[in-house]
């Protein structure tokens, strides 16, 4: 009797098998898709950052898009969009450019002495190109690179037109 | 022919033994599971706040005024039974600082 209570079915040693295996397939499931939802977020979070950009770039150009107040001008060894405008009289300058991993924007008195640190970060970006080789047509040429590395290209006329840019 | 049946020898405590090992590495790897998840469910509040404000300023040229604003208009929903969140904004143009903590139930 003793000896036989120390003997087990093959068939108890392949139900706990049986359940270890089956334990796995639910871990493996549940860890899939947490992969894939994680592979779909960062998906939507490029696309997210391309459209933003350039929604944000294009606000910003509506919004100060008057007779010479958009212009293009380098800013620590890089091209930066720089926005003018007139408070009480006086000139100021937003400046939108790219610097250490982020899109940035620094609102200065004209003139002003800032380094490219002091903008404020807008969002995170991989560069930001801007070129001013058609001012003459009022058009601003924009290339954006999201943080996944795609590029957003961007063309927008100026209302103000010829000499705006 | 002789009916074979397989007899293994296995110690009296050896099965009950894996039995716990085994219950108890599923339930660790659950509990785990769902720890990472509280953390990314944070995180990703976080990130929806900051993205929404984002979107926000790109726009409109203003920041969120508050977190009523992120809802009304941005579709922003937040869990106040879990998730106290702090928005406090300095200027119209300046990222609001946003704080997000973790009620204990």
């Amino acid at each position: 009797m003793r000896q036989h209570s120390r003997k087990h079915d093959l068939g108890s040693l392949l139900v706990l098998l049986l359940f270890a295996v089956f334990a796995v397939c639910i871990l493996s499931v549940l860890l899939t898709s947490a992969d894939t939802y994680r592979r779909l977020s960062g998906r939507d979070q490029g696309s997210y950052d391309r459209r933003t950009a350039a929604q944000y770039i294009t606000t910003k150009v509506r919004q100060a898009d008057r007779q010479g107040a958009v212009s293009v001008r380098s800013f620590d060894g890089q091209a930066a969009l720089v926005l003018g405008e007139e408070i009480d009289g006086e000139q100021y300058e937003t400046l939108i450019y790219y610097y250490d991993g982020y899109l940035r924007e620094l609102f200065t008195s004209a003139g002003g002495e800032m380094l490219p640190e002091d903008g404020e970060k807008i969002m995170e970006a991989g560069s930001f190109l801007v070129y001013d080789h058609e001012p003459a047509e009022g058009r601003l040429s924009l290339r954006i690179q999201a943080s996944d590395g795609t590029w957003e290209e961007l063309t927008l006329c100026l209302r103000a037109g010829k000499g705006a840019a | 022919m002789k009916n074979k049946t397989h007899k293994i020898h296995i110690p009296v405590f050896l099965l009950p033994l894996l039995a716990a090992v085994v219950l108890l590495g599923f339930l660790t790897s659950l509990s785990n599971l769902e720890q990472g998840q509280s953390a990314e469910g944070k995180r990703q509040l976080e990130d929806a706040l900051r993205r929404a404000s984002v979107a926000c300023y790109a726009a409109e040229g203003i920041y969120p005024p508050d977190l009523d604003y992120l809802r009304e208009h941005y579709g922003i929903q937040i869990d106040e039974t879990r998730y106290a969140v702090a928005y406090d904004v300095f200027a119209s143009n300046l990222m609001p600082d946003i704080t997000v903590l973790e009620r204990i139930p």
